[in-house]
């Protein structure tokens, strides 16, 4: 079987696949996923292949065709691989974990066969290039490798966990890919550590801007400026969560200024021992103005791929404070953005030393410097995105809906 | 020319260093011993070896005499002496049943104590760690800086945990 038919040479763009487990913008690694696809579309006509919507069947989603396979990954497949990737590297911290055969069919087990369908799909499309999404999806890449066994291959990498970046059994999807895409500086250097190729594996960013009707008018709930904006990512009655402790902490610690503490169940504005509660944060829009008329933002559980609410608050010129191995420490530190924590009395130093006006006001400089540079331009990103995967860029962007 | 860039880590050390003057943690719990099993394991093989030999036997058996006429005679004066001696060895028979009985049934409440407490123990390094854990968040307010004993005035404001409930929208 060729990649190309008579047929495809009469093309007037090339054609882009992109296999993903799950296509939806909930996760910063759907988003992303749906961002590197929308900058591919720019230049090919992109279609999407995934196993999921029952029954099978092509639709049409913004600018993607999307060809839905009617084999869903089953999620408890993908959580005992997560398991088993996460306890085999407790247990081999020199991370030389032999693979057997058995092992490996363990992991992958009711993984590959929802692709099964995906390489007639290829056949039908016969794509000049191929994108796997997620470093652990192997199904995919045995579809490809089904269809057409020299198709280029490009690797958008997913890598939100080290221990899976560098667990041996990925190893081969990382070796087929000719160019491997990576959100932040840390995720590519992981990914270089354990599987080599500096060259093949290139730093994308993410298309973010912040959004100027935030900066228009504050949002209330807290006070109007000058308050802590607290992200807990938890609810306020999971009283055994690290994240609700630390967000007391910060709410006693500066009683005498407004602490705004962001829960899933509730938002909760704090100043001089009383509390305004109300109902939790839906909207990005309420997001965004807490986030641009904050003094600070601490965000207690960041994203794991590339923490974007430490990009949006730093695009908005608010310094985060971030625990010191969570993701978005890269934005504090590469981006000299904000400050790291490794315990409560640090978490506390850390927010006092950036309510001074001059720390505060450097780190806003230099962080929002960072988030603009980085993250702050859709044409830069398509250009690194497009770039890497070997295919021209046009002028015009197509805008993608979320 | 604009300031130069403030460098997170060298600021972030200078705080370190300014702020970790005074440095306490709690002690760590200690370990829960366990017990020693092939102690156990050797009260247990001599408690066995009682139940299979406490029973004495109650008659001469004439196998253990030889044959010929040393035999008979052995026989005969094996069979006097057990019918003399027998109420005797029925009452120590019974006397070792009951010392068996006894060994039995203080291994099985050294058992029980040994359980009881191996619990005892875990329960208190469970407090310990409780108390620990406690302590540690006692620590981490010793080394803050309460902003209320830092008011300009020198004074302590007090504030309360709790208050109105007034809704944000």
């Amino acid at each position: 079987m060729t990649a190309t038919s008579p047929v495809d040479r009469a093309r007037s763009r090339p054609v882009v696949t992109v296999l993903a487990a799950h296509w939806e913008s909930k996760t910063e690694e759907g988003w992303i996923t749906r961002q590197v696809a929308g900058a591919l579309a720019c230049v090919a006509d992109v279609h999407v292949i995934t196993p999921e919507g029952t029954p099978a069947g092509t639709a049409s989603d913004s600018v993607f065709t999307v060809h839905h396979l009617g084999t869903p990954v089953d999620l408890s497949s993908e959580l005992r691989r997560d398991l088993l990737v996460e306890g085999i590297s407790e247990a081999n911290p020199a991370r030389d974990v032999p693979m057997s055969v058995e092992l490996s069919a363990l992991l992958d087990r009711d993984l590959i066969e929802p692709w099964q369908g995906a390489s007639e799909v290829l056949a039908d499309l016969l794509p000049d290039r191929v994108v796997i999404v997620g470093h652990q999806n192997v199904g995919a890449l045995a579809a490809v490798d089904r269809h057409h066994g020299d198709l280029p291959v490009t690797l958008v990498a997913l890598g939100s966990n080290a221990d899976s970046l560098a667990f041996p059994h990925f190893d081969r999807v990382f070796d087929r890919a000719d160019s491997i895409l990576a959100v932040t500086e840390s995720e590519r250097l992981s990914i270089v550590e354990h599987h080599g190729r500096p060259e093949a594996v290139h730093r994308i960013g993410a298309p973010l801007a912040a959004n100027s009707s935030a900066l228009s008018e504050p949002n209330t709930w807290v006070g109007d400026t000058d308050y802590i904006l607290v992200l807990t990512g938890v609810a306020s009655i999971d009283e055994d969560e690290e994240e609700t402790d630390l967000s007391r902490l910060i709410k006693f610690t500066f009683p005498d200024r407004p602490v705004g503490i962001a829960h899933t169940d509730g938002f909760f504005a704090w100043h001089e021992g009383r509390v305004n509660s109300g109902w939790p944060i839906e909207r990005s829009s309420d997001m965004a103005r807490l986030m641009a008329w904050a003094r600070v933002t601490i965000d207690l559980r960041p994203g794991r791929l590339f923490a974007r609410r430490c990009v949006d608050s730093l695009l908005y010129g608010t310094p985060v404070v971030v625990a010191h191995d969570s993701r978005a420490r890269e934005h504090a530190q590469r981006g000299r953005g904000g400050l790291w924590f490794a315990n409560p009395a640090e978490l506390t130093w850390c927010v006092e030393a950036l309510l001074e006006p001059s720390a505060h006001d450097a780190f806003s400089t230099q962080g929002q410097s960072y988030a603009e540079d980085e993250y702050g331009s859709t044409d830069r990103f398509i250009e690194r995105v497009t770039g890497a995967c070997g295919l021209a860029t046009v002028a015009t962007p197509v805008a993608v809906t979320a | 020319m604009g300031k130069p860039p403030l460098d997170p880590e060298e600021f972030l050390e200078r705080l370190r260093a300014e702020r970790q003057v005074l440095r306490w943690e709690p002690l760590a719990p200690d370990q829960v011993r366990t017990n020693k099993e092939n102690e156990q394991i050797r009260n247990r093989t001599s408690l066995e070896y009682l139940h299979g030999h406490w029973a004495l036997p109650d008659s001469f058996d004439p196998a253990d005499a030889g044959g010929g006429p040393r035999g008979r005679i052995v026989t005969l004066f094996g069979r006097l002496t057990y019918r003399v001696l027998g109420p005797y060895f029925r009452k120590e028979r019974d006397l070792l049943a009951h010392l068996v009985r006894v060994n039995e049934g203080l291994e099985r409440r050294c058992d029980e104590l040994t359980f009881r407490c191996q619990q005892l123990n875990q329960d208190m390094v469970d407090r310990q760690v409780a108390e620990a854990r406690n302590q540690a968040k006692l620590a981490v307010w010793l080394h803050l800086d309460p902003p209320a004993a830092a008011a300009p005035n020198g004074r302590r404001t007090s504030k309360t945990g709790t208050g109105d409930t007034a809704t944000t929208r």
